[in-house]
This record gives C-alpha cells, sequence and structure tokens, in this order.
C-alpha cells in the first residue's frame, strides 16, 4: 500500500513514523525543506519538495499509484486543492483531510463525492474537544477511547496513592474481587508492558481497561472512583475547542469560560447563552477563587499558549479544583507535564493524527488507535475466516508476545474476555498490543 | 562511534561475501581446478568470521545507528571485505604476497580493474572468476547488497546508502522504501549483466568469458581473464557489445529505472544524461580525427579503437582494445583528461562524475554572467529546478578534497622515485577507479613493478575514490574522534 502525506508538520511526520513502522510505503510532500529533512533522516520514507497544491508535486510522488492521499498542512485551502488534484488528476481512491474553518467542515455538498471527495475530513479542534469531551464524561479518566458508538470504552486510568490496587498483583486482584475486570496496557515511566498474571500494579501507572458503558459504575467502584459525570466545569481558552465544548455540554453541565481577547469574548456571550463567559487570565489567582475554582469539577485549560495551560492546571489543582484537562502541543512536554502531577494531558497534534490514522485501513483491520504517546495501538479488527484463532479457548492460543485481547464483540453482545472464552468466526475483536507486535497479529487474524 | 554495531554490521557484510564465494567454487568443480582447496578453505574463515562478529556483538543491535556510525561501518566493510577478497589469492598461491593479493581484491571490489598479475591466463579459473565476481558484487555496492537483501534497518540504512553512496542532492530516492530502493537497483543491475551476457555469448564467448566480462563491463571495473584484455578477442562486434555495456554502466541507475518501468524520456530530460552524451562524443570525435592518417587508415577503425577507448576510460572501466600509449599526444592528455571526470552520479562508474563537472560550469558561467548584470538574480539549476547553496558548497568541497587528495598522492608517489608520468596517472587512475594508467602502468603493462609503499598509496586511493572522498577523509577530522 501507498500512502501520500501532504504536510511534513508535527501531524504529517506522526502519521509517517506510524505507517512507516506498518510496513506502508510513505511519501511525505512540503514545500518547506528543513521539515523534510527532518523526516527523512528518522523515517524510512521517500519526501518530495514542494508545495501540496501543485501537481507536478503530486506528480512527481506518483500520486496515480497512491491508494491514500492524507492532506494535513495548516492551511485548509491548501488540504482541499490537494485532495481535488487526487479526485481529478490522479484518481487516488481515498482522501483524508485536514479542515479547520467550520464553514468548509460542516459544507457537506462541498466535501461530498460529486465534489472534493473527502471521506472523512478531520476538523482538529473537533477531535480534540470530542476527546475532552469523552474524559468529561468519565472524569476519573485519564483517557477515553470509545468502540462500537461508545457502547465500549477503553479507559486509562492513573493510579494514585490512595488507590487500593497498588502493589497487587493481577493475578492477587483476579482473586480477591470478584469483579470481572481485564487490564489491557500498563505504562509506567520508562515502559509500556501488555502484562500477565504476575505483573504488579505500581503508583503512577496508567493502567487501560476495556469496559462496556452498561458496567462503568462497577468499574468505578473497582478502581475506588466515582462515576458522576463533571457537572461544574471551567474552561481556560475560548477559542474552537472551548467552544466546541462549551456548545456540546450546555445545559448538561454549568459552563465559566475563562478568555482573555475582548472581541472573542463577545462572540461567545452571542452564541452560548447558557455558558458564563469570563474575560481574564487564567493564570489570576484571585479571578479563579472568586469564581470559586473549588467547587469545580474539572479545569479544563484549551488556550492557544500550552505553557500557560501547564501553568494554570496546577494552580487550579493547588487551589483545589477537582481535576484538570490540560491541552500541550509539543509532545515532549506529556510526559513532563505527567510528572509534574497533572492528570490528563492531551496534545492535539497527537489526537489528530490518531484520528486520521483511524480511517487509514487495511483488510481485516477495521481501526487502529494510538495510546500511551504512540508506544502501543488498540487494534479493533474482524477475525479473518481462516484465522488460527477461530474455536480456540483464549488460554490454549495465545496471541503472538506483547499482545492481547481485550474485548470480544459478537454481535450485540460484548464480552470481557477470560481464558475460557473462545473466539468465533465473524467475531470483532479489541486488541491491546505494542507497536512491534502489530504485524503478527494482523497475520494470526487473517 | 559504536565499536559494537560497526563490527556487528561488518559480520553481516562478511557472511554475505562468503555466500558469493560458491560461486567461483561451482566453476572450479565444473573445470576440475586445482583452486577448489583454497577457495574453500577463503570461504569458511570469511563465514566463520562474519559469524562470530555478528553473534559477539549482538546485544547493542537495538542502539540506533548515528551519522558517524554509518561512516564507519562503509569503510571499515571495504577495508575488511578486500582483506577476506584477497585470501583466494593468497591460499591458492595464485598471488603469494600479501600486498599483491590486496592489491588486486581492493582493486577488484573499488572496481578499478588495475592487476599486478603479469601473465592472467596462468591462473586457475575459479580464482579468475572470483577475481571478476568482486567487480560485480561492488559495482552497486555492498553495502546497497546487503540492504536491498536485509531490510533490517529502517531508516538507518538510509544513513549506510547515502554514505557508499553519495547523494550530492541531486538523486531521489526511486522507492520510498530505502530496502525497496536497493533492491530496484538490484534487479536492474542483474537484469543489464544478463543481457551482456547473453550478447557476449551470441559474440562468439563461451559462457564463461561472457559471464566474466559482463561482470567487468556493466560494473565498470575492467578486470579480463585475458593478457591483452578485450583485444584478445579481434572482433569488432564483442568491442560494440562492450562498449555499450560500459556506457550502460555509467549511466544513472535511476534512469535505467524508470526506462525498465516504459518511461524513457528521462534519459533525455536529464541534464546530466545530455552532458555525459555530449562529452563522450566531443571525446570521440577529436580522439578519431587526431588518429585518422598515422594510426589507422580506415575511419571505422580509428572510431572503432577510439570510441571503446574513450567509453572504457570515462566510465572508468578500463578495458583496453589497443595500445594508447602509441596514440597522437593529444589522445592521451584527452583519455587523461577524461580520468577525472568519470561517468554520472549513482552509477557504476568511478571519478569526479558528469554532475559535478556541469554543475561547477554553470557555477562558474552565473559568476560571469553576475560580473555583467550585477544585480540579477539567478540560480544554478539542474533539469529546470534551482540549487540551494548548499548542494553547491558540498560539491566545491569535494572537488577541492579530490583534488587535494590527488595532488598529495602524486607528490608520495613521486617521492618513492616513480616516475613523473606514472606517478601523475596511476594516482588518478587509482582515485576513479579506471585500471590502467601511462609509463610504467600503460595499457599494456601492469602495477606490478609499482614499489611497495606506492601499491599501498594507491590501494587508499582506490577506497578514497569508491567511497566518493568524504566517508574515508572523515576519519582524518578530529572532530570525529570526540565524543
Amino acid at each position: 500500500m501507498r500512502v501520500i502525506i501532504v504536510g511534513a508538520g508535527e501531524v504529517g511526520y506522526q502519521i509517517a513514523k506510524f505507517l512507516c513502522a506498518e510496513g506502508i510505503d510513505v511519501v511525505v510532500v512540503d514545500k518547506d525543506k528543513g521539515k523534510l529533512n527532518r523526516i527523512a533522516e528518522e523515517l524510512d520514507v521517500a519526501t518530495i519538495e514542494g508545495e501540496g497544491g501543485d501537481p507536478s508535486a503530486l506528480k512527481e510522488a506518483e500520486a496515480d499509484r497512491a491508494d491514500i492521499l492524507l492532506a494535513v498542512t495548516n492551511s485548509d485551502e491548501t488540504n482541499m486543492i490537494a485532495c481535488l488534484l487526487a479526485k481529478a488528476m490522479f484518481n487516488i481512491p481515498r482522501k483524508i483531510a485536514r479542515i479547520r474553518t467550520p464553514d468548509y467542515f460542516y459544507n457537506k455538498s462541498l466535501l461530498s463525492k460529486e465534489n472534493l471527495d473527502i471521506n472523512p475530513a478531520i476538523s482538529p479542534e473537533l477531535e480534540v474537544a470530542k476527546a475532552i469531551i469523552r474524559l468529561l464524561e468519565i472524569p476519573f479518566a485519564a483517557d477515553v477511547e470509545d468502540f462500537e458508538d461508545g457502547t465500549v470504552k477503553v479507559i486509562g486510568f492513573k493510579v494514585t496513592g490512595k488507590a487500593h490496587l497498588i502493589g497487587k498483583s493481577l493475578k492477587e486482584l483476579g482473586t480477591t474481587t470478584h469483579q470481572k475486570f481485564l487490564i489491557g496496557l500498563i505504562e509506567r515511566e520508562d515502559k509500556t508492558i501488555i502484562p500477565s498474571g504476575s505483573d504488579v500494579i505500581m503508583e503512577g501507572d496508567i493502567i487501560y481497561l476495556p469496559m462496556k458503558r452498561a458496567e462503568l459504575m462497577d468499574e468505578a467502584a473497582f478502581l475506588g472512583v466515582s462515576t458522576k459525570p463533571a457537572k461544574k466545569i471551567m474552561i481556560l481558552g475560548g477559542g474552537r475547542v472551548g467552544y466546541y465544548i462549551a456548545s456540546t455540554l450546555e445545559g448538561k453541565a454549568d459552563i465559566k469560560i475563562i478568555e482573555k481577547d475582548a472581541g472573542r469574548c463577545e462572540y461567545l456571550s452571542k452564541y452560548l447563552g447558557k455558558s458564563l463567559i469570563l474575560r481574564g487570565d487564567g493564570v489570576d489567582q484571585k479571578l479563579l477563587l472568586e469564581e470559586n475554582i473549588d467547587d469545580m469539577d474539572v479545569f479544563v485549560a484549551v488556550s492557544n499558549n500550552e505553557e500557560l495551560n501547564i501553568m494554570a492546571s496546577l494552580l487550579a489543582k493547588k487551589l483545589g479544583a477537582g481535576k484538570s484537562i490540560t491541552i500541550v502541543n509539543k509532545t515532549d512536554y506529556i510526559p513532563l507535564a505527567y510528572s509534574l502531577g497533572l492528570q490528563a494531558v492531551l496534545s492535539p497534534r497527537l489526537i489528530t493524527a490518531s484520528s486520521i490514522l483511524r480511517y487509514v485501513r487495511r483488510g481485516d483491520i477495521l481501526s487502529l488507535t494510538e495510546i500511551a504517546e504512540g508506544k502501543a495501538e488498540i487494534i479493533e479488527a474482524r477475525v479473518g475466516k481462516t484465522s488460527l484463532l477461530i474455536g480456540k479457548a483464549l488460554k490454549d492460543k495465545r496471541l503472538p508476545k506483547n499482545s492481547l485481547i481485550g474485548t470480544i464483540i459478537r454481535g450485540e453482545e460484548i464480552i470481557i474476555p477470560s481464558g475460557r472464552d473462545i473466539v468465533l468466526r465473524g467475531d470483532k475483536l479489541i486488541i491491546f498490543a505494542l507497536r512491534e507486535a502489530i504485524k503478527e497479529v494482523e497475520k494470526i487474524l487473517q | 562511534m559504536n565499536i559494537a554495531l560497526v563490527l556487528n554490521f561488518v559480520g553481516i557484510v562478511l557472511i554475505f561475501v562468503s555466500t558469493f564465494m560458491l560461486l567461483p567454487i561451482l566453476i572450479s568443480i565444473i573445470y576440475r581446478g586445482t583452486d577448489l582447496i583454497a577457495l574453500a578453505v577463503s570461504l569458511f574463515i570469511t563465514l566463520f568470521t562474519g559469524i562470530m562478529l555478528h553473534l559477539l556483538t549482538r546485544a547493542h543491535k537495538d542502539v540506533e545507528l548515528k551519522h558517524r556510525d554509518g561512516f564507519a561501518i562503509v569503510t571499515i566493510s571495504w577495508l575488511t571485505v578486500s582483506f577476506f577478497g584477497s585470501l583466494p589469492f593468497i591460499i591458492s598461491g595464485s598471488i603469494p604476497s600479501f600486498t599483491d593479493a590486496y592489491f588486486e581484491a581492493m582493486s577488484g571490489f573499488t572496481t578499478t580493474g588495475a592487476s599486478i598479475l603479469t601473465d592472467v591466463e596462468a591462473l586457475p579459473k575459479g580464482i579468475l572468476f572470483w577475481r571478476s565476481l568482486t567487480h560485480w558484487m561492488a559495482g552497486m555496492g555492498i553495502i546497497v547488497l546487503s540492504l536491498a537483501i536485509l531490510p533490517m534497518l529502517g531508516a538507518g540504512g538510509m544513513q549506510l546508502f547515502k554514505a557508499e553512496v553519495p547523494e550530492i542532492g541531486v538523486v531521489e530516492k526511486l522507492r520510498p522504501r530505502i530496502a525497496d530502493t536497493a533492491k530496484a537497483l538490484w534487479y536492474i543491475y542483474t537484469a543489464i549483466t544478463i543481457i551482456g551476457v547473453i550478447l557476449l555469448f551470441l559474440g562468439g564467448m563461451n559462457l564463461y568469458d561472457a559471464l566474466c566480462h559482463s561482470f567487468g563491463a556493466v560494473a565498470t571495473g575492467g578486470f579480463s581473464i585475458k593478457n591483452t584484455s578485450i583485444a584478445h578477442y579481434q572482433s569488432a562486434y564483442i568491442d560494440i557489445v562492450i562498449t555499450l555495456l560500459m556506457l550502460t554502466g555509467g549511466v544513472n541507475f535511476s534512469l535505467h529505472f524508470y526506462a525498465f518501468r516504459g518511461d524513457f524520456s528521462r534519459y533525455w530530460k536529464s541534464g546530466e544524461f545530455r552532458f555525459f552524451c555530449f562529452i563522450v562524443s566531443l571525446s570521440i570525435l577529436l580522439i578519431t580525427l587526431n588518429m585518422m592518417g598515422p594510426n589507422y587508415t580506415s575511419p571505422f577503425d580509428a572510431l572503432r579503437y577510439a570510441a571503446f577507448q574513450a567509453v572504457s576510460i570515462v566510465t572508468a572501466t578500463g578495458y583496453v582494445t589497443a595500445d594508447f600509449e602509441k596514440w597522437p599526444v593529444l589522445s592521451q592528455m584527452l583519455l587523461v583528461s577524461l580520468m577525472f571526470f568519470g561517468g554520472m552520479v549513482g552509477s557504476t562508474a568511478g571519478g569526479m562524475k558528469q554532475v559535478r563537472v556541469l554543475l561547477m560550469f554553470r557555477q562558474a558561467y552565473r559568476e560571469l554572467y553576475q560580473l555583467i548584470h550585477p544585480h540579477a538574480v539567478t540560480y544554478v539549476k539542474l533539469d529546470g529546478k534551482p540549487l540551494t547553496k548548499e548542494v553547491l558548497d558540498g560539491i566545491w568541497g569535494f572537488i577541492f578534497l579530490f583534488l587535494s587528495v590527488y595532488v598529495i598522492g602524486v607528490l608520495i608517489m613521486s617521492s618513492l622515485g616513480v616516475d613523473i608520468i606514472t606517478s601523475a596517472t596511476t594516482v588518478i587512475s587509482a582515485m576513479s577507479n579506471i585500471g590502467p594508467a601511462l609509463g610504467a602502468a600503460g595499457p599494456m603493462e601492469n602495477y606490478s613493478t609499482i614499489p611497495l609503499a606506492g601499491k599501498w598509496v594507491l590501494i587508499l586511493c582506490m577506497l578514497i575514490g569508491r567511497l566518493e572522498v568524504y566517508t574515508v577523509i572523515i576519519f582524518l577530522v578530529p572532530h570525529f574522534w570526540r565524543k
């Protein structure tokens, strides 16, 4: 398979890195030689210097042989032109683009098959907002991924000082609680583990658990936390992300937005009837206290300034906010921010890359979701007709090393499996895997 | 520099080289040669060393390859491979002296084709086949071959690829993946070689001769299995076929890649190709005119020998059909000038490469142009694309280093008592990986009379030239050794 990526920024880089490791041929097109050089040095991909909207650059990238074009430059117009060229000149079957401007993004006919034929368009701000909303519904999680329209969720949970899980091996936990649970992945400071029964949970781990939406309460009880969705939310930054969150949750929760820019505040108060718009600075202690920061369930920092987001989240936490969700752009900051004690740190670029990658699917793989900063994946896949897994109990037919079946979806039925469960033909599986194991997992599924 | 990682990869390269030794063993069995045991022992020693190196340094495999490791791997691989490649010569007693055997092996692997043997035909067939095979294995690059077969390095492979096949900023990757690029190059290379074997076989060579000479011509090596090189066959057809094979080997293989895909227009679209054609045609024309009358009476003969020799020298092959030392001085000087030019970048040929000369010419023209129009905004372009200053600086640096090494080499050679013509031509012949020179190492002589130290100077020159100067010279830079 051959994929052309237009745009060599952070999103393009992350996608290229992922696809390249998957064994897909990748060609990256960008006009910035410096960015291309960085990619060519670090990844085994071809690079072409040129504008994404320039037919000759795409021709040089042999676009006529490509299966997918991903347009992820910063400019909506360039992305759309690239997709249009891909359609009109090179007949590339699938085009996925990053589209920011709501006027384009919501224009169904513009993006439709007859016109640009972009399927799908990904709005980075909307994806980030969705990721945050998923987190707000399950406040105790550090990461939430939805499958099957949200009926199955994979939740990342940060194990903190008071959790009863600490120091226990998975085997012990299995015997001491009567609840059915499964831990698909443990992310520790220095390593990422697909656990077996003998692995012990330590303080500071982020554990990933697949669960049914219907059983959220039980799972929360198991983890020793409460499940109430956030009712009182303070949002720092009234940009598009903040706006999307507020407009979705208005009515379900009390929302306060802090925004520095007067014009933007005006816009927000015009279109968000039920939210409280505050004009001010996110690190203004007085303002936060005045607006009862200690009473807030969640503090969400989504301004354009990542350093400010980190500082404000720390401040909010110190002043007594229940939980913080922080947006940082630089991926290098994520582990740093976690080590400062923040609970949920998201990178818009990783989220965008990851939501685009979900659509680059092949064969029996329905989607791939990056978790733990890209060190591991959640694979959503259909069991092939001739798969070696069929008819075997999980304890008899092990998946390749460093991978694990987290959920079996059989029609309407959702099974969080134990060793006795059997995989049948036509099942859909949710599998946890470290990056190096993905190839083998694919093989065994077919 | 990560020694363990470097040795690990050198081990792999040795394992590859040892498997290639099976071919001369097969030849030796077919011809019932006396060299069977020597070849088998060489294979065993090389394989064993390779496996040991690879196994003993295994633990370090996950470490990331840095730029300097790439240079070290390539240079050390070539040095080591030449050592193990010389084993068959030494063990069989064909070339008893170590220096001579190492010279012959390095000359083979760098596709130089300079020989210290006075009577080539006296050697057993298996050994001679190995000698020609060294050309072919290394023509496209030993490391490139390893990358094609072992896609283990990922992006790290690019470092190695660049260290062995310097790209000078104008060569593109043929396929998105480095392993696929290496594979594509090798398929084309093998296909051209097979076509060469068939054509030579049709011209009356036996299969063995056809193989050896096709290896030598497509890899632009130049080892012959006959004492009088291609002149032995006295056949115009064979001369023409070999001329064409050498030309093919001297052309950028990425152009062949597109041609194999059906896109022949790329040849003429390439400015370097047009320049190459121009230089070759002009040299052939001048030499032919120069030789008409005094040397050859028939214009066809003059053209045939002039074309063969000019192509053989410019592509850095070094096959000979005539004693060009008897040619007029202008023709000899033209041949010596061609020695500096070399073939196209991305080909199997040596030398400074046509594109560098072309771009420096354009750069010089631009300087003149700016003197006339001081406010003009102009760029040096290649195939319609403006080149960055970094690319041009890199070429200036390359040409300066190449010529510096040349001057130093000539000085050392002359200090060893070698005469001026021999010194001046053997060093460039070695650096451009050609083979024959003028004087004591002329087309009808060989390198056996060069003093011992002179042979080592030339060995180093061959390696520096083959790896395009930077990859070897970088070891002399103190910063390379600092952490």
